[in-house]
């Protein structure tokens, strides 16, 4: 049972803020991205650069990784995303575009360091019992800023006026055109923080785990189960239905049997998006 | 005259705006019925309504003696209540030919399966064509019907609305506002299709206007609607004397 | 020439997939991202009804008569025919929840289902053998010449069925719902009837593709069944023109043909597994720039005129 817990709160800090992520890009810009996986794995392999080759502590790499990695989320969406919206193409089309975009990122990093495994050099550590939960200091800190990361954007959406500005463009950004709101800054906004929550879960899973060029899309099936769990378009929603995941997916590892920890993620998505494609918590409408 | 469609009491909600306020009327068969009312007063959402589009949220719809609230807008066009929409939707990147042949129903090339039968296929789309030639012909569209429908002008494109809905062959027409944005050829047209169509064929229709001389014209009797309710109904004369119908259009 | 019949073999098989992601996405605008799956179904049905082995070795089947079915081993033919079938009725299963969704949603949605057969594939051994695949699968008549000249002719037949589908009156409903929902119901047309039709006949003839590669490859993998297949798929039907089938086999035989597998033999350049991400990379790019410049692709659709039309229906 404990063994449950700490896995299940750590596979939470590392699917929480990718989910927030995504959220908000989905929410705020509206379509599916599906090259968010591949960010995750591309600030997976920017902080593995800097703490392997360039023998930077962890936490330094984690930082500079989460601003490299945002600065190439936006420059994506403005040289890529923001000209076919500009032309008024459908979500569908922008989806397919992502999808391009990430077999790009994903082969790129491929031809970088190849199909093999990596981990990150970090120091050795013992894990302590806090409670009922298992940790090493390191995995405390994580979910420490896991948790924190969080609040900081709740927080920020509710009392900062970008905050506002972001509900306002995602609730009808037509209306807010003609207030006077740039929406492409927003836009550009949302996807420097979306981008940033991404590189931040993926360097928190490496950290749970190994590094490989394809983990980013197979998180993004478990990061959509945890958005379409919580409401597509509901933040709150989406911390939430990371937890709801992630205990579920620990949970099968612990009494069924491992290999069907990620199958029960594609469950979870497939049916709550054949029965309720809004999410279940959905925010409004859907 | 039977009664071959009726609507009791129909009420359609939206969050708080009452499209549709308990409103009843009664289409007599072969007759042309008007309905008229100023803007917003709830005659699309009706004809949504009767159409299949919406579920009324009170009150029953009958064709024929059968309840179609709640029906899907295909299965009410099966029945044999067609309809038109007032921005002409034609489909536009179809051709003018492809559009008019779409509409005939229950043919055989529309299985997976009918659509092997060479024979079968073959024929009805003789027959088909036939028909629609000739209907093309008399709308004065012949000329184009290799022409995507999009590239056709704002009263051609109604038109061929008409010309589609006449293609399925209904007992009952709704047309609505058939004559916007038409030239006064075009509205003389339509105007002497839909008496010929209901002399000859023997059609019912339902016809939302604005244009006057047509309302005035060929429908008896007029409804009157207004805020989603029945305003006043009767024959044309007696709607252009009543004291309520010249207040809401202000001398109209 | 031994090397040119494979990849014409291949290219062949890819234009089967192509020409059912037109008839999904180009002619009815249903967004299938799960051919993968299909494909898989098709290759497995087919491989595992084919096998002169013994196979599935479950304890629900010692019930039959005759104990475990020991080897099935049934001829090519059957394999086939059940694999299209099999595909067809998979997708209707999936397409009754799937087809209503929105076509973003659709298309996840068709991700995660390609993605659970994925995983069945690979963790089910029972049924497929897992990531070691399964082997031996026979090459009818065991000529290759021949069997290219089956894949034609399959080939053939999926043309020509989507293409008389797609000129009847069935396809001017798939174009009308295509177009305007709204309008076709209104003129009598059952929506949901003509899509799901389209999504059937497009999963099963999915299949067929799959059963062609598993007797081609003789050995199938579920690492063979992934996003890559699909991805590929959309890139040379988009390149090659959406709608126009002629353009679809044009895109296959470019993209498949030479890139996928004419630059097997340039000299690889770096580790094993640098050409083939340098290949994706390359279609991943050429598939933004076209959706970017050139959306209708090479061959875009054109229209019919009626006289033409009454002579060829």
């Amino acid at each position: 049972m404990e063994d449950l817990l700490s896995y299940g709160l750590l596979t939470f800090a590392s699917l929480a803020l990718p989910a927030l992520g995504l959220c908000l890009s989905i929410k705020v810009v509206k379509y599916f991205n599906l090259a968010y996986g591949d960010l995750v794995t591309l600030g997976a392999y920017l902080a593995l650069l800097f703490n392997l080759s360039f023998g930077l502590n962890i936490i330094w790499a984690m930082m500079i990784t989460i601003v490299l990695t945002a600065i190439a989320g936006v420059a994506a969406h403005k040289g890529i995303f923001k000209p076919l919206m500009d032309r008024r193409v459908g979500p569908l089309t922008l989806l397919v575009v992502s999808l391009g975009v990430g077999f790009v990122i994903r082969n790129v990093l491929l031809i970088g360091w190849g199909p093999q495994p990596y981990q990150y050099k970090m120091p050795l550590a013992r894990a302590i019992h806090l409670g009922p939960f298992f940790f090493t200091p390191f995995q405390v800190v994580m979910i420490a800023m896991c948790l924190g990361v969080a609040v900081g954007i709740f927080l920020m959406l509710r009392y900062t006026q970008l905050g506002r500005l972001m509900r306002a463009t995602a609730d009808n950004p037509e209306l807010s055109e003609i207030r006077g709101i740039d929406i492409e800054k927003v836009y550009s906004y949302t996807w420097f923080i979306a981008c940033g929550l991404a590189a931040l879960g993926g360097v928190f899973m490496s950290i749970l785990g190994t590094i490989t060029t394809w983990m980013g899309i197979h998180g993004l099936v478990t990061i959509f189960a945890c958005l379409i769990v919580g409401g597509i378009d509901n933040p709150y929603g989406a911390v939430i239905g990371a937890l709801i995941v992630a205990f579920a997916m620990e949970a099968t590892a612990l009494w069924l049997s491992p290999p069907y920890k990620v199958a029960i993620a594609y469950v979870i998505f497939i049916i709550v998006l054949l029965v309720k494609p809004s999410g279940l918590f959905a925010a409004r409408r859907g | 005259m039977a009664s071959i469609f009726e609507a009791k009491e129909v009420y359609k909600y939206f969050g708080g705006i009452k499209a549709v306020d308990g409103f009843s009327m009664d289409v007599g068969e072969k007759q042309i019925t008007g309905l008229i009312g100023p803007n917003g007063a709830g005659k699309t959402t009706f004809f949504n309504v009767a159409a299949g589009i919406y579920s009324p949220d009170r009150g029953e719809i009958s064709f024929k003696g059968d309840r179609i609230g709640g029906l899907r807008p295909d299965q009410i066009c099966q029945k044999g209540l067609t309809r038109t929409f007032q921005i002409a939707r034609g489909l536009g990147e179809m051709t003018v030919w492809e559009n008019v042949m779409l509409a005939p129903k229950r043919q055989t090339g529309e299985s997976p399966f009918g659509a092997f039968s060479f024979r079968q296929v073959r024929k009805q789309e003789k027959e088909h064509w036939e028909r629609a030639a000739g209907l093309l012909q008399e709308m004065g569209l012949y000329g184009q019907r290799n022409e995507y429908a999009r590239n056709l002008s704002a009263g051609e494109r109604k038109m061929l609305e008409i010309s589609r809905a006449i293609m399925t062959d209904p007992e009952i027409l709704l047309l609505d506002e058939p004559t916007a944005g038409a030239t006064v050829d075009e509205t003389k047209k339509i105007m002497a299709e839909i008496g010929r169509l209901r002399d000859e064929r023997g059609y019912t229709f339902l016809v939302v206007e604005h244009k006057m001389e047509v309302i005035m014209n060929i429908c008896n009797p007029i409804y009157v609607m207004h805020n989603g309710q029945n305003l006043a109904d009767g024959s044309p004369r007696e709607v252009q004397t009543n004291e309520q119908v010249r207040e809401v259009y202000l001398g109209g | 020439m031994e090397y040119l019949l494979t990849i014409l073999t291949i290219v062949g098989i890819y234009c089967i997939l192509g020409l059912a992601l037109n008839l999904h996405f180009g002619y009815t605008n249903l967004p299938n991202f799960g051919i993968a799956g299909f494909f898989a179904i098709g290759a497995y049905t087919s491989a595992i009804l084919t096998v002169p082995y013994r196979f599935l070795e479950m304890e629900i089947f010692a019930g039959f008569p005759g104990g475990v079915p020991g080897r099935i081993e049934a001829p090519f033919i059957v394999g086939i025919l059940a694999a299209t079938v099999l595909s067809g009725f998979v997708g209707f299963l999936i397409g009754i929840p799937v087809l209503r969704l929105r076509e973003d949603y659709l298309a996840v949605a068709s991700i995660g289902v390609a993605e659970a057969i994925h995983f069945i594939a690979l963790n089910e051994l029972w049924l497929t053998i897992g990531s070691a695949g399964i082997r031996l699968i026979p090459m009818p008549f065991a000529n290759r010449y021949l069997f290219f000249l089956i894949v034609l002719l399959v080939l053939a037949i999926v043309y020509w069925v989507i293409s008389r589908l797609v000129r009847s009156p069935f396809g001017r409903v798939w174009r009308a719902t295509r177009e305007d929902e709204t309008v076709t119901a209104s003129l009598g047309k059952s929506i949901v009837r003509s899509r799901m039709w389209a999504w059937v006949i497009g999963c099963a003839f999915m299949g067929s593709a799959g059963s062609l590669w598993a007797h081609y490859a003789m050995a199938i993998q579920p690492g063979e069944f992934v996003p890559t297949t699909t991805f590929l798929v959309w890139i040379f039907v988009i390149v090659g023109g959406l709608r126009n089938q002629k353009g679809v086999l044009i895109g296959a035989l470019v993209i498949i043909g030479l890139f996928e597998q004419g630059t097997r033999f340039l000299p690889a350049f770096g580790a094993p597994y640098v050409v083939p991400a340098l290949r994706l990379i390359i279609i991943g790019v050429l598939l933004v720039v076209f959706i970017r410049f050139r959306p209708e692709g090479v061959l875009p659709e054109r229209a019919t005129m009626i006289e033409d039309h009454m002579k060829t229906i």
